[in-house]
């Protein structure tokens, strides 16, 4: 006989190493993204817990809440979250509306260019706007005028931020009105609707849902920007409440118990703005589900081609060609008081960041070193958290599911302040707290999200019956993994990968906020050179990163498994 | 003699359970099918005997060897139980080429290569599709993708086929054909098969014998003539959609305590003189026309009696509201306690 004696309760024997798989992820989880966020919450409900007392409990907390300067910032937060979502979704609605009229392929056309705000981290974008528009700046010297005075005000941050984000209200609702709009659409024609009753009684209702789930996501990103509003902000006095933790963390005297409060206000309006956003997205996705669309734009007369052009181009033109334009004639120019003048270009910051004593290349390696690893290791922990959730599906996954995506709803911010508190005790024996290995682990938990979606995703598309028909088959637990599922999954572990790295090298809060003295990332170095005046290094370096982040995105979507998702 | 022996088999998941005490045989080169509504426990039978899941209690025999034995601590992995699966979904690797799908489980078993080779040309040519050898799932209908799947079943000789659901995601015309072409195979290769279903359609096309299953239990066990001539109670007659149910009551002869009789639509029949009625003979029972189709090769009836409705067939066509008297063949009725 060649039964395997087992107690007769226990699962099968191919099965025994799935405990061990929970467990395994449960603990990574819980250490990478539960203890910061625990540690925020501990720390401002008990100063002195780092001490292990619990001694004058919500002493820090009350009296901070009730401090002028945070509910100002908290106000502040809102507003400028509020009117950039405003401001997106007024800039992206006609877009979109019109994306459906639009042929097929012009519209994918646009759809692409569109996506290249993204490609620009924000905080690039705001010191490119700050050099085509500030005093003696290129408008000034190209046109005979600067708006310095529009970019240093609220309606400026507002729209240099708007003008970042629409596409993501852009993508979200066109594709909405895609699949509504012919069929609803002709429907409504067919009852005998007009254009207009036709837009606001059946097209604007049925999008409505994505518009408010996408401007949600931009509510959210916009409240945990930190690198618009210090750059911009700060030369009118214009604080929110991610650079005020920044203040309380980097000016002496530090406050950790302060920047806790403020970092669970945010956490709780990201939080609640995430979570408001994910049961609408929910929603609208159950209510048109299974809708093949054969979207082919109907017929343009000759005028209405013109405005799309017009609409179109001049979105693409504000959001993507000014800026690049600023960043590549100002990485460029040999000297800023030079001018913008032919004899003054060269490709003397371009080449000097390939200079290999210098900071900048000392920057860039450390950046790419530490996106390398950050993209394996997140790959790897994904990989064993969506097989855990995905297959197991035993008591625990639960735990784990809200965990993976609470790095998604939590700001960057507030992750830092968490990792800070986390490993700047004197408690533990190691700690990467001090040394690059904190970067790692902050770059880790910020873009865990990214890879454990598409991995999810990618595992749940693959039936069930292919592992079974494999075990039945008489292979093994590690066969059926190396020989089933990972082939499968090979080419969306490598797309997360290439998201995680560009994601990394460009992450400017946690970097700012957790390297060690003598570190420095590609994006604190071009923060650094800003201050220092060095503007022209900065930008090449930025022209440097958005072209390996944007090109290594590009290739990430590329790959045949990425459309997954 | 029996291929597969199921003893007293039980299984919960949490509070509620699942099985309770199934005892079944299935004979060698038969097939036997589970049949039965969602949530009835036949998909979880059949994943205790292909050892996805595991019973809390009960033996499980294959001919000499034992799958299962709670009692000695037996539990076989799948692996060893050297079985064919079909899947609802096919189940095949996409990655992989019909020909290395069906090569997979004959690699496991450490053929040498020119028999994995021969058994691939056998089952590729006993379900027409030896031309496809080279192509991916992908490129397949889905009728020949269950088709590849069936052939990667049959190739390693296994003890046992498991059919899960195989013909329900295929259209109505693919479905009679392939059921056919399962049975043809079955017996062909001399395999002993099980398959799930709830489907009725699909348990007639597929069976030598049918286990209908309720809440956990074997409900009825036999022929498929059998179970769908003689339900065993009222619940399986209306499962089965094996006639027309009424309460004893709209038969006036039929005393009272009988709560429900099944009238198969067959001994159902229109009374000849419809036209006669009005005079008065008490010739069947009274009822009118709800709807007449035409329905291969004959017209399919609803009628209302006594306020329920019951399907006939005749051949002739009626119009709605139309009044009839209906003959009832006695013999063929069955009645159901309450």
């Amino acid at each position: 006989m060649t039964a395997v004696a087992l107690p007769a309760r226990s699962s099968g024997q191919t099965r025994s190493i799935r405990p061990l798989l929970l467990g395994l992820a449960a603990l990574i989880m819980l250490t990478l993204v539960g203890l910061p966020v625990l540690a925020i919450l501990l720390y401002a409900l008990f100063p002195h817990i780092n001490e292990w007392s619990l001694a004058e409990p919500f002493s820090v907390l009350l009296p901070n809440l009730a401090n002028p300067h945070l509910i100002g910032a908290t106000l502040n937060s809102l507003s400028l979250s509020l009117s950039v979502t405003l401001l997106s979704a007024a800039i992206a609605l006609p877009l979109a509306y019109r994306r459906a009229q639009l042929p097929e392929s012009s519209g994918r056309i646009w759809d692409a260019l569109l996506m290249l705000p993204f490609l620009i981290p924000p905080y690039i974008g705001a010191l490119s706007w700050m050099q085509l528009l500030q005093v003696n700046g290129f408008s000034e010297q190209l046109l005979g005028f600067n708006l310095a005075s529009f970019l240093y005000s609220f309606p400026g941050i507002v729209t240099v931020m708007a003008l970042h984000l629409f596409p993501m209200i852009y993508l979200a609702t066109s594709k909405a009105f895609a699949v509504i709009g012919r069929r609803y659409g002709d429907v409504g024609r067919v009852f005998g609707g007009s254009t207009l009753q036709i837009f606001t009684r059946i097209h604007l209702p049925m999008v409505l849902p994505t518009l408010l789930s996408s401007g949600l996501i931009v509510f959210v990103l916009t409240i945990e920007e930190f690198g618009t509003p210090e750059i911009l902000g700060s030369r009118f006095g214009f604080r929110v409440i991610v650079t005020s933790i920044h203040e309380k963390l980097s000016d002496w005297p530090i406050d950790l118990p302060g920047a806790s409060v403020l970092s669970i206000i945010l956490i709780l309006i990201a939080f609640a703005a995430y979570r408001l956003h994910q049961r609408l997205a929910n929603r609208f996705s159950a209510a048109i589900d299974n809708q093949q669309v054969d979207a082919a734009g109907t017929e343009r007369t000759g005028r209405q081609r013109l405005i799309d052009l017009l609409l179109f181009g001049s979105a693409f033109f504000l959001a993507v060609m000014l800026p690049l334009l600023t960043i590549t004639a100002s990485s460029l120019l040999d000297t800023l008081s030079g001018g913008l003048t032919l004899a003054n270009m060269s490709l003397k910051h371009l080449s000097g960041l390939f200079d290999l004593d210098s900071e900048a290349w000392g920057a860039i390696s450390t950046s790419f070193g530490l996106a390398l690893a950050a993209a394996l290791c997140s790959v790897l922990i994904a990989i064993l958290v969506a097989f855990t959730v995905v297959r197991l599906r035993t008591r625990g996954t639960a735990l784990l599911d809200f965990l993976s995506i609470l790095p998604n709803a939590i700001p960057g911010m507030a992750i830092a302040v968490g990792l800070i508190l986390t490993w700047n005790q004197p408690f533990w024996p190691v700690t990467p707290y001090n040394s690059s290995a904190i970067l790692l682990v902050a770059y880790i938990c910020l873009t865990l999200p990214y890879p454990i979606r598409m991995l999810s995703a990618a595992l749940k598309q693959l039936p069930q019956s292919l592992d079974d028909a494999a075990y039945i088959s008489g292979a093994s637990e590690a066969r059926v993994i190396l020989r089933i599922l990972a082939p499968l999954l090979a080419p969306v572990a490598l797309a997360a990968g290439f998201i995680v790295f560009a994601i990394s090298t460009r992450e400017l809060v946690s970097s700012l906020m957790l390297a060690p003295p003598g570190v420095q990332t590609v994006a604190t170095y071009v923060f650094h050179q800003f201050d220092q005046g060095s503007i022209n290094a900065g930008m090449a370096m930025s022209l440097v990163t958005i072209l390996v982040s944007g090109s290594i995105i590009l290739l990430g979507q590329r790959l045949p498994g990425a459309k997954i998702r | 003699m029996s291929q597969l022996t199921i003893r007293q088999v039980s299984k919960s998941f949490g509070n509620s359970q699942i099985l309770r005490d199934i005892t079944l045989d299935v004979e060698t080169g038969s097939i036997m099918t589970l049949l039965g509504p969602s949530g009835c426990g036949k998909t979880t039978l059949l994943r205790i005997i292909a050892g996805l899941e595991t019973p809390d209690s009960g033996l499980i025999r294959a001919g000499d060897r034992e799958f299962v034995d709670c009692a000695k601590g037996i539990i076989l992995p799948p692996q060893q139980r050297r079985l064919g699966f079909v899947f609802q979904d096919y189940g095949l690797w996409p990655h992989m080429s019909v020909a290395k799908n069906i090569a997979f489980p004959l690699k496991m078993l450490k053929l040498p290569r020119h028999e994995i080779d021969s058994r691939i040309a056998e089952v590729l040519s006993a379900v027409r599709l030896t031309e496809h050898a080279a192509k991916l799932p992908e490129q397949l209908s889905g009728g020949q993708k269950q088709r590849v799947s069936i052939a990667r079943a049959l190739a390693a000789r296994p003890t046992l086929i498991l059919f899960d659901e195989p013909l329900s995601n295929l259209d109505a015309n693919l479905r009679e054909e392939l059921g056919q072409e399962i049975r043809q195979l079955a017996q062909q290769f001399g395999q002993t098969c099980v398959n799930v279903t709830h489907d009725r359609r699909e348990a007639q096309l597929l069976s030598d014998r049918i286990a209908l299953m309720k809440d956990g239990v074997c409900h009825q066990y036999g022929r498929p003539e059998e179970l769908f001539r003689a339900p065993v109670d009222s619940w399986a007659a209306r499962f089965l959609d094996a006639g027309n149910i009424l309460p004893a009551r709209v038969l006036p002869e039929l005393s009272d305590a009988k709560a429900e009789v099944m009238i198969p639509r067959s001994a159902l029949r229109l009374a000849d003189n419809t036209a006669k009625m009005d005079q008065g003979k008490d010739e069947g029972i009274e009822a009118t026309v709800l709807s007449s189709l035409y329905i291969d090769d004959r017209y399919e009836v609803v009628a209302v009696v006594a306020g329920h409705p019951v399907k006939l067939f005749t051949d002739r066509l009626l119009s709605a509201g139309q009044p009839v008297r209906i003959n009832v063949a006695r013999e063929t009725l069955l009645s159901y306690p309450r």
